[in-house]
């Protein structure tokens, strides 16, 4: 396992930047030994104190809940939590980790996975930053949003792709309708059927549904379980 | 085409009659000059904020609507405060739980919405994002144009202030836009700066009724893409004719040689 405790953790500057996206672009095994030694080359960054050790996470839910009590630790810290080049280190630095714990099919895949992409329909493809903002902003019930929470950081999943790209559904009610929808606690996974474009589908429950009605209906102001009773018959087989 | 007119019943609230400001990093103005308040009793007034990982809702009214006012409103629980967008809605609560909106706002956004990094408060606004591999790039994000440019080499931000990227780039840019509006055929009701790109492309020869028949095209056949193409050619070559471009680069190339 490979768990490495910083003391300092870096932010990228604009030079970093560009050099950690021409990485990105390399095979793997260099990707793999290139982010080693750019997390550690102090003119592509600055540097802030704080505690960070490169610990396995079990899903998404984990990453969320580590990087929520890491910008807890200090203002300062919590100040760069939208920072790209802070975001885009920490992310090279548990690239070892990451791919160590995955299945042997993960990929790099594109940049928006590592260099934090701050448009709003592209923020969740950050493999770390993602399950942070959706545990943050959840915090202290963050359990309501399992659907975009359940899956392992390397691998989110398609319902992460359709719920979490439209940020109105993401971090309000409608992750929590997703989650009674979608999520099985008893298995922990995300229920079949849930993904692609069938009936009832997480896509439909998106583009086809909460985004329509929110021109007429206020659904953010209503509970889970006044949404879901609305919903029409297609999602009736996710329905507990 | 997508209609503007509302079959719902929902008014819209007049632009202009609500705004919303930054006042620092914790608090944002919220004013208010309301031209019509007489909604159904029963009702709540809702100013929605959201930005990239947060979504807040503000209880502005219950039952009666002030005509004007205004609001500090905290938004410390922000992330991204200087991307927040708005929305009033005008909520009426029903017996069994739905709330229906009766009256709403059009996306709102900050009076002063300058991010970091970017070059400003425009119609088009400018990211710099280092992650592009070419020069510049559309997007089309929160439906309207965003104009991406590279900022991965040094310099390289330049670009977007250059006499040279101004005159070749700028009338390829509104051709792309013009291509977008008139095959996406997005609504000027959801957001204010699609508005005023309908209106460019008025003032630039486009007809209502030209817009209505492109919206109405199937895009899939060939010919349709070629007849959206040409037009779209014709609308940047009077753009580019107007601001005088070739102009505008000889004078820059006479110049730099002399």
């Amino acid at each position: 396992m490979i768990v490495r405790k910083y003391a300092k953790v870096g932010i990228f500057n604009a030079e970093g930047l560009a050099k950690v996206a021409d990485l990105l672009r390399m095979p793997f095994a260099q990707v793999m030994a290139g982010s080693k030694e750019l997390i550690q080359d102090k003119i592509l960054m600055d540097e802030a104190a704080a505690e960070f050790e490169t610990s396995v996470l079990l899903n998404r839910f984990d990453a969320g809940k580590k990087f929520f009590h890491f910008f807890n630790q200090s203002k300062k810290i919590q100040l760069l939590s939208t920072d790209q080049g802070l975001w885009s280190w920490l992310a090279l630095a548990y690239m070892p980790v990451l791919f160590e714990n995955a299945p042997n099919s993960a990929k790099i895949g594109e940049q928006a996975r590592w260099i934090l992409d701050t448009q709003k329909s592209r923020y969740y493809r950050h493999l770390l930053a993602g399950p942070y903002y959706i545990y943050s902003h959840h915090y202290p019930q963050p359990e309501r949003a399992m659907s975009l929470l359940c899956g392992p950081v390397m691998v989110p999943g398609e319902i992460v792709g359709q719920i979490a790209a439209t940020s109105n559904i993401a971090f309000s009610v409608g992750a929590e309708v997703a989650t009674k929808l979608y999520y099985d606690p008893q298995t922990a996974k995300i229920r079949k059927s849930a993904g692609g474009q069938g009936p009832g589908s997480a896509r439909r429950l998106s583009a086809a549904y909460l985004n329509q009605i929110d021109l007429t209906i206020d659904y953010r102001g209503m509970t889970a379980n006044q949404i879901i009773s609305i919903l029409p018959s297609e999602f009736n087989k996710f329905k507990a | 085409m997508r209609t503007s007119v509302n079959q719902t019943g929902r008014r819209k609230i007049p632009k202009g009659e609500i705004t919303i400001e930054l006042l620092s990093e914790k608090e944002l103005m919220y004013k208010w000059n309301l031209s019509d308040t007489s909604y159904v009793e029963n009702f709540e007034a809702i100013l929605e904020l959201s930005a990239i990982g947060n979504n807040i809702r503000h209880l502005v009214a219950t039952n009666t609507l002030p005509i004007s006012g205004e609001l500090k409103i905290d938004i410390s629980p922000f992330l991204i405060p200087r991307s927040i967008l708005g929305r009033l809605k005008i909520v009426q609560i029903r017996d069994d739980g739905l709330r229906v909106i009766v009256g709403e706002s059009q996306t709102l956004r900050l009076e002063n919405d300058k991010f970091e990094g970017q070059i400003g408060k425009s119609l088009l606004d400018a990211v710099f994002d280092p992650s592009i591999e070419c020069a510049w790039v559309l997007t089309y994000d929160d439906s309207e144009p965003v104009l991406k440019i590279s900022d991965r080499f040094e310099n390289a931000f330049k670009i977007y202030s250059h006499p040279v990227f101004q005159f070749t780039v700028l009338p390829e840019i509104f051709r792309q836009i013009a291509i977008w509006m008139l095959t996406e055929d997005p609504d000027e009701g959801e957001n204010n700066k699609v508005a005023l790109w309908w209106q460019l492309l008025t003032e630039y020869g486009l007809s209502p009724e030209e817009r209505a028949s492109f919206a109405e095209m199937n895009c899939k056949t060939f010919e349709n893409v070629q007849e959206i193409n040409a037009r779209c050619q014709e609308l940047s070559d009077r753009f580019a004719i107007k601001h005088r471009m070739l102009l505008g680069l000889s004078n820059y190339l006479a110049e730099s040689e002399s």
